[in-house]
């Protein structure tokens, strides 16, 4: 740019390579191994030379385990966790950014303080919740014994939401990192949008639907992507709420892929096939997708 | 003036700049006089920044000369050239408190807390900056921000100042203000001047000599008259004025030039197309009687700006012209109009390079003494 | 300077109400039944609690196990979150620079966003194998030179290494995003300074980036402690030898294996309040040093 920088550009750009090579190294070790045979495999241990064997094991993976069901739950719940999460986002820093009541501040605090703590922390609990929904509801209604003395015994409500893709997916859609992000955003907006609509004779939903929706597309994509990604990766929740191999997602069934094979020495070829099945849906979503993530993200530190 | 002499020249010469092929700017030279407040004047895209980026050495030339004085300065980085610069949206750090900004390139040159105390105190005193020293570039308003990157740039004394269209960013009012504060400035430090600026009226009023830049070459490099008075080339003509020159197609059949199909507008021998230029302000309108050699014309559109009015008036053959008349005098648009065109004020222009050709008409000559 | 225009009482309530009740039901009620059992002790054959006061906490306090956890816990936070700035700040100051690789660099250095910390675990584990991984070679030579089954150091490594892989992308945006954000302009007039390069770096660029920095270490370290349970549960399981016992996983044993539920909701009440002082701390002593007006 300025001065001559050559030695400087020629520094970044080993940085850069360095970087990239780090990056690629681990991914490019997977797809050659699992391009062997496990003959191949236990022969040649290690190896850099790619084999022939890549959709053989596709297919045994594919017959051998439960990961092609897994896949689809991984499809259902990550959708499911990041449509729930731009809806309930949407609603709220509506809300929280175009009212001017005075209980909203208050509200924002509340969702976005749930950042702080993420559900690895508080998994025993969450778990505890999701096997009977009705807790709450029997908590109240137990209060000072009162249905015990109405009704003969006390309220024991079930509703057990483990193992079921709303068990799934619900507890990860509790956190607000995209309210932060779209209130943001609304943020950014003319000012007067919201008075100009008022003038024409849209009431605030009309104004919700017909102006800010159509106006939050691209964020909202954005947000979508990021979090269909984020709810695809995840692990610890879904390895919980999900006891049986139908119901859990595929990074859960992938790390349970190891200890299932029998074999002294692991068939990694197979495993190696797994991981490039589990990862090739979002790996293909943020390497095309890549500048409206990036975008998307940018503007939740503005 | 001791200080002017101090300061050393700038001369570019046959400085290139291309970035992937295209080039910016083809080929320059000029000789920019030490101590004077030289003014680069162009519309967007002419090169002028870049011009002013390779002098400050932001930019690397891609052949050709700079030399600041008899150093050879092309190849050095800008730290070791010597020059400052004020950036168009002042550059300040928003992270340093103003004195720091304006003592930041005193640290860099690794003067003591002492100097640096005293210098950018005798500075702040200049500007009117003592009271703000301690404040964020965030909590001053836009013209206290120009202020301390004006600051910035000369508490280095420099013998080089560069300012890369410090003022586009401020109000009217302010502009003008500082327009003056700058002009003050420069008599007082006497530093070489470079100015960067599509704004003919801050070329007028602050250069001493303006260089008048398109597509990177030179159309004009000259006194300010001298650019509005004799202008070098239609460019330079339109450039500058407001309301701009007339500039009307003609051709001379050997008794005068006329617009084809319109009136004769001068007499001449000439003969082929040419292009004639005259300011709004030197036509006469009159009513009524046909001056000597007036002109007929329909009104158009009439402008009232308050001090003076602008007239657009239409010759046989669909030639507009506009015409600018002083405050008070009044015209009856519904008695037949003339124009005329004083001889001694018309301008003549090659058709194609659009180049001046000086003292076209015989009588010409007597135009420079009228306004040295 | 707000958008705030409608005046509904309680249009903005209902609105924000789904929110809410996910929040009440998957948040708050849990953070809330954490303390709650901290206090109490599951009553044997199901049925109900009783409250035990400080027992739980005398007794999780005295566990050797649960220090040395939530030591690891907190070492690995800050060298997990350190480490992978440090590598992401690296590249994006070079991504920053217009070089060539840059643009495929911006896109290549996103990936690893997309391979789950599991999967992560699951990936580099088997590079490490010391005899089927990369390092197998090495080992034939010199046995036992790498061996993170048996060697707790080799293991720290390995997992320093995979989070550090997995960890580049989303701080190396949020940097590199934050360099860009700083105008050109300043840089020129730094130059005109006569600020060098490394100058430059230290006295614009860095103190400029502050804020995202700022962003990046919040962020990092909460997104270390909770990514540390996908690697530790397909890497180590704790191993070798408790070496990488690290809270978040030592309370899903507990939990979850042990069924300890108020040992385990001990720990994590004070894990809790653990996290949201870092974090309190860190808004309260950092964030109002890094704001500053562009």
């Amino acid at each position: 740019m300025i001065e001559n920088a050559r030695s400087i550009d020629r520094t970044a750009t080993v940085l850069l390579l360095l970087g990239s090579v780090f990056v690629l190294l681990p991914l490019a070790f997977v797809a050659i191994t699992a391009t062997q045979s496990y003959g191949d495999f236990l022969r040649n241990n290690f190896s850099l030379l790619p084999g022939t064997h890549f959709w053989d094991n596709v297919a045994a993976v594919w017959s051998l385990t439960d990961l092609p069901r897994q896949i689809m739950n991984s499809v259902i719940v990550a959708a499911l966790v990041s449509g729930g999460k731009c809806f309930l986002a949407f609603t709220t820093a509506y809300a929280v950014v175009f009212f001017r009541t005075r209980y909203v501040p208050l509200v924002y605090a509340a969702v976005v303080a749930s950042i702080m703590l993420p559900i690895e922390l508080r998994v025993i609990t969450v778990y505890q919740v999701a096997s009977n929904l009705a807790l709450p509801v029997n908590a109240a209604a137990n209060t000072g014994g009162l249905w015990a003395v109405l009704f003969g015994a006390p309220l024991d409500l079930q509703l057990n939401a483990l193992d079921s893709y709303a068990g799934i997916a619900l507890p990860l859609m509790a956190q607000g990192a995209g309210t932060l992000i779209l209130v943001q955003f609304f943020k950014t907006l003319p000012r007067d949008l919201a008075r100009a609509a008022t003038m024409d004779g849209a009431g605030p939903l009309r104004f919700m639907a017909d102006v800010l929706l159509p106006l939050s597309k691209g964020p909202l994509l954005s947000l979508f992507i990021y979090f269909f990604i984020g709810g695809w990766v995840d692990y610890m929740w879904p390895l919980v709420a999900a006891s049986s191999p139908e119901m859990q997602t595929a990074v859960v069934g992938l790390a349970r892929l190891g200890p299932g094979m029998e074999e002294d020495i692991p068939n990694y070829p197979l495993e190696m096939t797994g991981a490039i099945m589990v990862t090739v849906i979002p790996l293909v979503l943020i390497a095309l997708t890549q500048r409206r993530i990036v975008r998307g993200l940018a503007l939740s530190e503005k | 003036m001791t200080k002017a002499t101090r300061a050393a020249g700038i001369s570019l010469a046959e400085l290139t700049k291309s970035y992937d092929g295209a080039d910016v700017i083809p080929e320059l030279t000029a000789e920019l006089v030490g101590g004077q407040f030289t003014v680069i004047l162009g519309p967007s895209g002419c090169g002028k920044s870049t011009l002013l980026n390779m002098i400050a050495g932001l930019e690397r030339v891609s052949g050709g000369t700079i030399r600041f004085g008899e150093r050879e300065v092309q190849d050095l980085e800008p730290k070791h050239r010597g020059c400052a610069m004020v950036f168009q949206n002042y550059a300040l750090y928003p992270h340093m408190s103003v004195f720091r900004n304006i003592a930041y390139s005193l640290k860099v040159a690794g003067l003591s807390k002492a100097e640096q105390r005293e210098r950018v105190g005798r500075v702040a005193k200049m500007l009117g900056l003592t009271d703000l020293l301690d404040r964020r570039p965030g909590q001053l308003s836009g013209g206290q921000r120009q202020r301390v990157a004006i600051g910035r740039a000369i508490v280095r004394e420099p013998s080089v100042l560069l300012f890369d269209e410090p003022l586009s960013n401020l109000d009217a009012q302010l502009r003008h203000d500082m327009r003056i504060e700058l002009a003050e400035l420069h008599r007082r430090i006497g530093a070489t001047t470079v100015f960067v600026t599509h704004d003919q009226v801050e070329a007028m009023t602050l250069a001493d000599r303006i260089l008048v830049l398109n597509q990177g070459r030179i159309e004009q490099f000259d006194a300010p008259r001298e650019i509005y008075h004799r202008p070098a080339s239609v460019f330079v003509a339109q450039f500058i004025g407001a309301p701009p020159m007339n500039i009307l197609s003609v051709t001379g059949n050997g008794t005068g030039l006329r617009v084809p199909g319109g009136p004769l507008l001068v007499r001449s021998p000439r003969r082929g197309d040419f292009r004639l230029g005259i300011r709004p302000e030197d036509i006469t309108l009159s009513a009524g009687e046909p001056l000597p050699d007036g002109i007929p014309v329909t009104p158009v559109h009439r402008e009232d700006l308050g001090s003076h009015n602008v007239v657009t008036v239409r010759l046989d053959g669909g030639a507009k012209l506009r015409v600018t008349m002083p405050f008070g005098s009044s015209l009856d648009e519904n008695s037949d109009l003339f124009i005329s065109l004083p001889r001694h004020r018309l301008h003549l222009f090659e058709p194609e390079s659009g180049r001046a050709i000086r003292n076209a008409f015989e009588d010409q000559k007597a135009r420079k003494e009228e306004y040295v | 300077m707000s958008n705030a225009f409608f005046r509904n009482r309680w249009l903005p309530f209902w609105l924000a109400s789904p929110q809410l009740l996910v929040m009440f039901l998957f948040f708050y009620l849990p953070v809330f039944l954490a303390f709650f059992w901290a206090f109490h002790l599951e009553r044997p054959f199901g049925g109900g609690s009783q409250f035990v006061g400080w027992a739980n906490f005398q007794r999780v306090l005295a566990d050797q196990e649960f220090w040395a956890a939530l030591r690891r816990t907190v070492v690995y936070m800050l060298l997990a979150s350190g480490s992978s700035i440090l590598v992401a700040l690296i590249l994006a100051l070079a991504a920053d620079r217009a070089v060539r690789l840059s643009p495929l660099a911006r896109n290549l250095l996103i990936w690893p966003k997309a391979v789950a910390i599991a999967s992560v675990g699951v990936i580099f584990l088997f590079i490490f194998n010391p005899f089927l991984g990369v390092l197998a070679p090495l080992n034939e030579v010199f046995p036992g030179i790498w061996n993170p089954r048996i060697n707790p150091l080799h293991t720290w490594i390995m997992i320093y290494i995979a989070n550090i892989w997995s960890a580049i992308p989303f701080t190396f945006i949020i940097l590199l995003t934050g360099l860009q954000a700083i105008p050109e302009t300043l840089h020129k007039a730094a130059a005109m300074d006569g600020a060098g390069p490394w100058r430059r770096l230290r006295d614009i660029q860095l103190p400029l980036l502050t804020p995202q920095l700022f962003v990046a270490v919040v962020l990092e370290v909460a997104d270390s402690l909770s990514g540390s349970f996908g690697l530790i549960d397909t890497m180590t399981q704790g191993g070798p030898g408790g070496a990488t016992n690290m809270l978040v996983y030592k309370i899903y044993v507990d939990g979850f294996k042990a069924y300890d539920l108020s040992g385990a909701a001990t720990q994590t009440a004070m894990l809790m309040v653990v996290v949201a002082g870092i974090t309190a701390l860190q808004y309260l002593f950092l964030e109002k040093r890094v704001k500053y007006e562009r």
